[in-house]
């Protein structure tokens, strides 16, 4: 066997080594993924804040955060009617709406 | 049609009203409408040494065990700030204070000599935190919770709702000029006249509507006033400055599903100026504007002004 037929054969099979390592690495970052995405799904996390100078531990305390404080805070409801104008047969108005 | 006589009397620093129909339904509805004034006033007043709001106040930061009634009051004056994007914000407290308006306001001085002091921007609603299994309230130390915004609404959503119920009528509970409405309300709605203050007489400036459910309420820039110095200081504090609103508009009225979102927007509607015409729009609320120099201009649904 020729030197150079050994030379042929060790650097194919530093080729093969080389394409395997990198399919290996691609393949574990894509499995992490994977596994960290399905981690978070089944089991959702929860923030905490931490308390005030008092001292008293944030357990069992809902923050009024600026993300959906109560589950869902709804909007502001709009009228089932709209206010109308009077009719020549309504009474006079004996109620104010005004400023305090 | 007979017109309806209201019952009024002083309550929370301002007018509670009463109207019911029939005007039979007028007993159980008022000692509701008592029961719940007096349920406010011992939770939320600023102005009354007992009250729960004051103790809060002046926890020092500590977690406070709290009342249905401020845990309620709390909830909502926390989520009409979330929902107007901190226009409305109960964190006002200082600002008030230092403005002057550290009392009923009965006993407000009208004019005084200039403020000597630093207003800042409010701390702002995320600081209030609210522990629900626990009842309890936390609020830092040095903030100041000032209710008067919401507390009145939803004082007048409560007792109209039990008033009703225990009366079986249709009930409309004013309070300082924000109504709220529940039962069956008598042919042709409720007549009501919108204008600059809920104090004025029956043929004051504004419009006549007629409304049948859910809540009606004004804020005004007009009302409430006083003056320091060369300045005029109202009650509506913008968030953003500590100080209160120099914007665009004189008075807003609201109509919505309930007297705490009528009231919330309303006095959105005032901090936000003259965003607040897109922003009444998009939320599908009837509403009525009137400007400084007094131009009307209707939004959604608000019947236009006959001619």
């Amino acid at each position: 066997m020729s030197s150079r037929a050994a030379e042929h054969r060790r650097d194919a099979g530093l080729a093969r080594v080389g394409r395997t390592s990198r399919w290996i690495t691609v393949g574990a970052v894509a499995l992490i993924g994977v596994v960290s995405a399905a981690v978070a799904h089944s089991l959702p996390g929860r923030s905490t804040t931490s308390s005030s100078s008092s001292g008293t531990p944030a357990t069992n305390s809902t923050t009024i955060p600026s993300s959906n404080p109560f589950g869902s805070a709804p909007g502001l409801q709009a009228p089932s009617q709209a206010p109308s104008n009077t009719v020549p047969a309504s009474p006079p108005a004996r109620v104010l709406s005004g400023g305090s | 049609m007979t017109p309806l006589a209201p019952v009024s009397f002083s309550a929370l620093g301002t007018t509670a009203v009463l109207c019911t129909h029939p005007e039979e339904a007028v007993d159980a509805a008022l000692a509701v409408l008592h029961d719940e004034l007096e349920r406010i006033d011992r939770a939320c007043s600023r102005f009354r040494e007992d009250s729960e709001v004051i103790r809060l106040n002046h926890s020092g930061g500590r977690w406070m065990v709290v009342s249905d009634a401020l845990l309620e009051a709390v909830h909502v004056a926390v989520v009409a700030a979330r929902q107007t994007g901190g226009a409305v914000d109960p964190t006002v407290g200082t600002s008030m204070r230092l403005l002057g308006y550290d009392r009923d306001f009965t006993e407000v001085a009208a004019n005084g000599p200039p403020l000597r002091c630093r207003v800042e921007p409010v701390p702002g609603w995320r600081q209030v935190r609210i522990d629900w299994s626990g009842r309890r309230i936390q609020v830092p130390a040095g903030v100041e919770i000032d209710l008067g915004a919401t507390a009145k609404a939803l004082a007048a959503d409560r007792a109209a709702r039990r008033a009703a119920e225990a009366s079986g009528g249709g009930v409309l509970v004013g309070l300082g000029g924000d109504l709220a409405m529940a039962g069956a309300a008598p042919e042709g709605g409720w007549v009501v006249r919108v204008t600059d203050d809920h104090r004025g007489p029956l043929d004051a400036p504004g419009q006549t509507v007629t409304v049948s459910s859910g809540g009606l309420a004004t804020s005004s820039v007009v009302t409430r006033a006083w003056r320091r110095g060369e300045r005029t200081l109202h009650h509506i504090v913008d968030p953003l400055t500590g100080w209160p609103v120099r914007g665009c508009w004189r008075t807003v009225s609201v109509a919505a599903g309930n007297c705490v979102d009528a009231n919330t927007a309303a006095t959105a509607a005032v901090v936000k100026g003259e965003t607040a015409v897109e922003w009444l729009e998009s939320l599908g609320l009837p509403a009525r504007l009137v400007d400084a120099r007094g131009g009307v201009h209707t939004v959604g649904a608000w019947p236009a002004e006959p001619r």
